[in-house]
C-alpha cells in the first residue's frame, strides 16, 4: 500500500547483487585455494594423481575453459540444485544439504522463539516496571551476557548441567532434552542484548506525544500499551528480530560444532577443514540465499508497516555481523 | 544522576581492565611462571597448585603461562582485524556518502549486498581455504568485517552532512577535504569510538571462535579459543582447563562492552541501528 | 454547573536541584459554557497546567498540593483509575501539536473509531458512522477517514482532534495552543471551529494561548499565568484597559506596541 514500488525494486536488486557476489565468491573458492583446482579435486580421492587423470578431470569439469564460461556453466547447474558431489563421500551436495537442513531449522527456530519470548518479557518488564535499580541490573546483565562468547557458554553449560548434573545429554540430536543446551547457548546473549534494545525502544515510544494523547482520549492502559505503543515499536522490533534471525543462523556455525549437532553449520565447518570444496560452495550458497531471503522479507515488511519509513532510505541489514 | 555515575565507573573499570590485559600481553614472557610450550608429561592434568596456579593441561604444560601468553595473541589479532576492517569500511562508507548520486547509490547497494552475506560462515570458509593460521584468520575477519563499518559510516556521514552548519560551510564554498576533516569527522568520531570498542570485542570473540574451530591459531601456539577446544576432552576431569580461558575471553569482551556502554551514555545515538 | 474547580494546586519538578515549583498555588474554576482563557509568557507553566488538569503530568513532574474537582468529583493525584474514568468522558485535552499527538502508524479513522468504541461503548458500525459524520462536520474531505496523519496538513490534523472531541461528547475542552504553527487564515478557521464545537457540546472551554489578540475576542474570562502563579483573573475588557498586576501590564503593553507599529506599517 505505502511500500513504494521502488522500495521493492531496490530490495530485489540488493538481494540479486548479494546472491551474485556470494556465487562469485563460492565459485572462485576452487581457484583461490592454494594449488591447482584439478589436483585439489583429485587430491582427497587418491594419493598421487597422475598427469593423465588430472587431464581427464580438467576436461570433464571444463577447467580448461576461460573462467567466465566456467562460472556461467557452474551457476547454471547450481540454480538447478546440481551442486556437484562431495569428494569425501561422493554424495550429491544438494542431498547432503537437505539432509542436514531440518536439524539447523529446528535449532535456529527454537532459539528464535526462546530469544523473542525472553527478550520481550524482559524488555517489557524493564520498560514498564523500570526504576533505576532495574536499569542498572539490566545493564550489568546485558554486558555480562554479551561478553561470554557462545562457545565458552556452551562448554560451561555442558560442564555445569550435562556432566556434573547429568540433566541433559551432552551432544547430538535426539529428543527435546537435547535441544535445551544448544538453544540456550545460541539465544541467550542475543536475548539479553535485545531486551536492552527493546526496553530503550519502548521507553522512547512511551515518551511520545501520541501515547499521552491516547491516554487523554480516555483509552484503557491495556489498549494504549498493547495497541499504540507496541504498534509503533513493531517495525523496528521486526527489524531487530530479522537481524537476530541472521545472527542465529550464523551462530549455528559454531554452536552446532560444539554440540555435535548434525546441521548445516557443522557440515560447512567439516567441509572447510577437509577442503571438500563442492560442499563448502553448496553450504555457502545455500546459507547466503537463506540470509538474503530473510533480510529482504524483513525489510520489505518493515517498510510496509511504517508508512513514514517507506519514503526514507531502504533499511539495510541482514547478515549476521557476527 | 546515579546512572551517569555507574556509566563512569563502568568506563573506568573497562578501560583499566583492557589496559591491564594489554600490559599482561606484552609482559607475558617475563611474568609467566613456566615455559608455555614445554610440558612435563609426568604432571598431566594437575589441579591448581602453588607451582601451577591454574593447573596443567593434557601435555603437562602450565595453564597459567599459556593463558598469559595467549593474551597478546588474541588481543593483538582482534585489534588487527578490527582496525583493518575499519579502514576498509571507512574508505568504502565515506566515499559512498560523499560520491555523486549515481555512484553513491551503486556503492550503497554494493555495501548492502556485502552485508547481506553470512559473515561468520564466510570468514570460516576464507580462513579455512587459505592455509589455516592466525594471520589468515585476521585477514578473513577483516574481509568480512568491513561492510558493517561501511554501512555505519555511510549513514553517519550522511547524517552529519545534513546538519545546517555543514550546509552553510558548503554554501561558503569550502573544499570537500576541509569539510570532511573539519565539519564531518569531528561529528562522527565520538560515536565511532564507541562502535570501535564494540567491534573489537566482537572481533576478539570471532578470532577465538575460529581458533576454537581449528582455523585460527595452530598448536602449539597458546590462544584462548584453542585452549577452550583443548579443554573439551577433559571437561569432566579438569574443569580448570575450561574455566581459565573462558573467564579470560569473557573478561576481555566485557571490558570492551563496558567501555562502549559508558561512552554510549555520553554520545547521542547515531545511526538508527548503530 | 461547575465543571472544573481547582484550588491551590502546586506542581514541582523534583529532578532539578533544588526542586523547582512549576505551578504554585493555582486556583480557578470553569462553569458550563464558560470560556476561560489562560495566557502568559513562555515557560509560565501553561502546558503543565493543561496536563495537570487531566492527570497526565509528564515525568518527572509531581502534583504536590491542592485539590482538583471535575464535575464535583474529587481527583486524587495517584488514582490512575479515577483519572482514566474522566478523561475522554468529562474532560478532553487538545494537544498543541496534532502532528505528534496522532499515532503515526494508524489511520485517522481507526484512531477515532477506537476511542468511540472504547470510551462510548459504540459498536463497530456505529463508531464508523459517527467518526465519518464528525470528520465531515469539521470540514474534512472524505478521504481523511482512511488517511494516515502524515498525509494531512497541519490544519487538517487539528480538525481531527476537534472531530474527536465532538465524537466523544466531552463537557470540558482544554485546548493547549491549538493554533500554534498555523497560518493566519487556518488559525481563524480552527479557532471558530473550536468555539462552535464547544457551543454544540454546551461544554466549557479552557483555551491556553500566549497570543493575547487571539484570546481577546474569544474568551469571557482571562487569566494571566506567570512563573507558575495566576497573577490576575478577570474579564478581558477590563484586563486590557486596566491591568492590575505588573506582569499582565507588561503583556498588554507589548501588545499595544505591536499594534501601534502595525498602524504605521512597520510590522504586518
Amino acid at each position: 500500500m505505502y511500500a513504494k514500488p521502488w522500495l521493492v525494486l531496490r530490495l530485489l536488486l540488493r538481494a540479486a547483487l548479494a546472491l551474485g557476489a556470494a556465487s562469485v565468491v563460492a565459485f572462485l573458492l576452487l581457484h583461490l585455494a592454494p594449488g591447482d583446482p584439478a589436483s585439489i579435486l583429485l587430491g582427497s580421492l587418491s594419493e598421487s594423481p597422475s598427469e593423465e587423470k588430472i587431464e581427464v578431470l580438467r576436461r570433464q569439469w571444463g577447467l580448461d575453459r576461460p573462467l567466465p564460461a566456467q562460472y556461467l556453466s557452474w551457476l547454471f547447474r547450481a540454480v538447478r540444485l546440481d551442486l556437484g558431489r562431495s569428494y569425501r563421500t561422493g554424495e550429491p551436495v544438494a542431498r547432503m544439504i537437505f539432509d542436514r537442513l531440518p536439524a539447523t531449522l529446528e535449532l535456529a527456530g527454537t532459539a528464535f522463539l526462546f530469544l523473542v519470548t525472553l527478550s520481550l518479557a524482559l524488555g517489557m518488564t524493564a520498560a514498564l516496571a523500570g526504576g533505576p535499580g532495574w536499569d542498572r541490573a539490566g545493564r550489568i546483565l546485558a554486558v555480562l551476557a554479551c561478553a561470554v562468547p557462545n562457545y565458552a557458554l556452551g562448554l560451561l553449560l555442558i560442564y555445569g548441567l550435562a556432566l556434573s548434573g547429568g540433566w541433559f545429554p551432552v551432544v547430538g540430536r535426539g529428543g527435546p532434552g537435547a535441544l535445551v543446551l544448544p538453544t540456550v547457548t545460541l539465544g541467550l546473549s542475543a536475548a539479553a542484548v535485545q531486551a536492552r534494545i527493546l526496553r530503550a525502544l519502548l521507553l522512547e515510544v512511551m515518551a511520545q506525544d501520541f501515547v499521552r494523547f491516547a491516554f487523554a482520549k480516555g483509552l484503557r492502559r491495556r489498549t494504549v500499551y498493547l495497541r499504540h505503543v507496541l504498534r509503533a515499536a513493531l517495525p523496528r522490533m521486526l527489524a531487530l528480530w530479522g537481524l537476530s534471525g541472521g545472527r542465529l543462523l550464523g551462530g549455528a556455525v559454531i554452536v552446532e560444532s560444539l554440540f555435535a549437532w548434525p546441521g548445516l553449520g557443522r557440515l560447512g565447518v567439516e567441509a572447510v577443514i577437509a577442503r571438500d570444496i563442492p560442499v563448502v560452495q553448496g553450504v555457502l550458497l545455500f546459507m547466503t540465499s537463506a540470509f538474503v531471503g530473510l533480510s529482504t522479507a524483513v525489510d520489505w515488511l518493515e517498510g510496509r508497516l511504517s508508512p513514514r519509513v517507506a519514503d526514507a532510505e531502504v533499511p539495510g541489514g541482514g547478515g549476521d555481523a557476527f | 544522576m546515579p546512572s551517569e555515575r555507574i556509566s563512569r565507573k563502568m568506563g573506568i573499570c573497562g578501560a583499566t581492565l583492557l589496559a591491564v590485559l594489554m600490559l599482561v600481553g606484552v609482559l607475558a614472557p617475563w611474568i609467566s611462571p613456566h615455559d608455555p610450550y614445554r610440558g612435563d608429561l609426568s604432571r598431566r592434568l594437575e589441579p591448581p597448585s602453588r607451582s601451577y596456579p591454574l593447573g596443567t593441561d593434557a601435555l603437562g604444560r602450565c595453564v597459567a603461562s599459556r593463558l598469559l601468553h595467549a593474551t597478546g595473541t588474541s588481543l593483538g589479532a582482534a585489534l588487527a582485524a578490527s582496525a583493518t576492517a575499519f579502514l576498509l569500511g571507512a574508505a568504502a562508507g565515506i566515499s559512498a556518502a560523499l560520491a555523486p548520486p549515481g555512484l553513491a547509490a551503486l556503492l550503497a547497494t554494493l555495501i548492502d549486498a556485502a552485508l547481506a552475506m553470512p559473515a561468520l560462515l564466510l570468514a570460516v570458509v576464507l580462513a579455512g581455504l587459505m592455509n589455516p593460521s592466525l594471520s589468515s584468520t585476521v585477514f578473513a575477519l577483516a574481509l568480512v568485517g568491513w561492510p558493517w563499518w561501511a554501512r555505519w559510516l555511510r549513514a553517519m556521514t550522511r547524517q552529519a552532512r545534513r546538519r545546517e552548519f555543514v550546509t552553510a560551510a558548503e554554501a561558503l564554498g569550502l573544499g570537500g577535504g576541509r569539510i570532511l576533516s573539519h565539519y564531518l569527522l569531528p561529528q562522527i568520531a565520538p560515536a565511532a569510538a564507541v562502535a570501535f570498542a564494540v567491534r573489537t570485542g566482537t572481533m576478539l570473540v570471532a578470532v577465538s571462535g575460529l581458533s576454537y574451530l581449528g582455523l585460527g591459531a595452530q598448536p602449539p601456539q597458546p590462544e584462548w579459543g584453542r585452549m577452550l577446544e583443548e579443554s573439551r576432552l577433559y571437561l569432566g576431569r579438569a574443569p580448570w582447563l575450561l574455566i581459565a580461558p573462558a573467564a579470560a575471553v569473557s573478561l576481555c569482551a566485557a571490558s570492551c562492552q563496558m567501555i562502549a556502554e559508558s561512552l554510549r551514555q555520553r554520545v547521542p545515538p547515531g545511526g538508527r541501528r548503530a | 454547573m461547575t465543571l472544573l474547580e481547582v484550588r491551590g494546586v502546586e506542581v514541582v519538578d523534583p529532578s532539578s536541584v533544588p526542586p523547582r515549583r512549576v505551578l504554585g498555588d493555582v486556583s480557578l474554576r470553569v462553569e458550563a459554557e464558560q470560556r476561560l482563557g489562560i495566557t502568559g509568557p513562555s515557560g509560565a507553566g501553561k502546558s503543565t497546567l493543561a496536563f495537570a488538569l487531566c492527570g497526565l503530568l509528564p515525568v518527572p513532574l509531581r502534583w504536590r498540593k491542592g485539590e482538583i474537582d471535575i464535575r464535583g468529583v474529587r481527583m486524587a493525584p495517584g488514582d490512575s483509575r479515577a483519572w482514566a474514568a474522566v478523561r475522554g468522558r468529562d474532560i478532553f485535552l487538545l494537544f498543541q501539536s496534532a502532528a505528534t499527538a496522532l499515532h503515526p502508524h494508524l489511520t485517522v479513522g481507526r484512531q477515532l473509531t477506537e476511542a468511540l468504541e472504547e470510551v462510548r461503548g459504540m459498536s463497530r458500525t456505529e463508531s464508523r458512522r459517527e467518526a465519518q459524520r464528525r470528520l465531515e462536520e469539521v470540514g474534512l474531505p472524505s478521504f481523511a477517514f482512511s488517511a494516515y496523519p502524515y498525509q494531512l496538513s497541519g490544519g487538517m490534523r487539528q480538525r481531527v482532534q476537534i472531530a474527536l472531541a465532538l465524537g466523544l461528547g466531552c463537557r470540558l475542552l482544554i485546548a493547549d495552543e491549538p493554533t500554534a504553527g498555523l497560518d493566519p487564515v487556518v488559525r481563524a478557521e480552527i479557532l471558530s471551529l473550536l468555539c462552535r464545537a464547544a457551543d454544540d457540546l454546551r461544554a466549557g472551554l479552557l483555551l491556553i494561548s500566549h497570543d493575547l489578540r487571539l484570546l481577546r475576542g474569544t474568551v469571557d474570562t482571562l487569566a494571566v499565568l506567570d512563573e507558575g502563579h495566576l497573577v490576575e483573573v478577570g474579564p478581558p475588557g477590563r484586563l486590557f484597559s486596566a491591568p492590575l498586576a505588573p506582569q499582565s501590564r507588561r503583556l498588554v503593553e507589548a501588545l499595544h506596541v505591536l499594534e501601534r507599529q502595525a498602524d504605521v506599517g512597520i510590522s504586518p
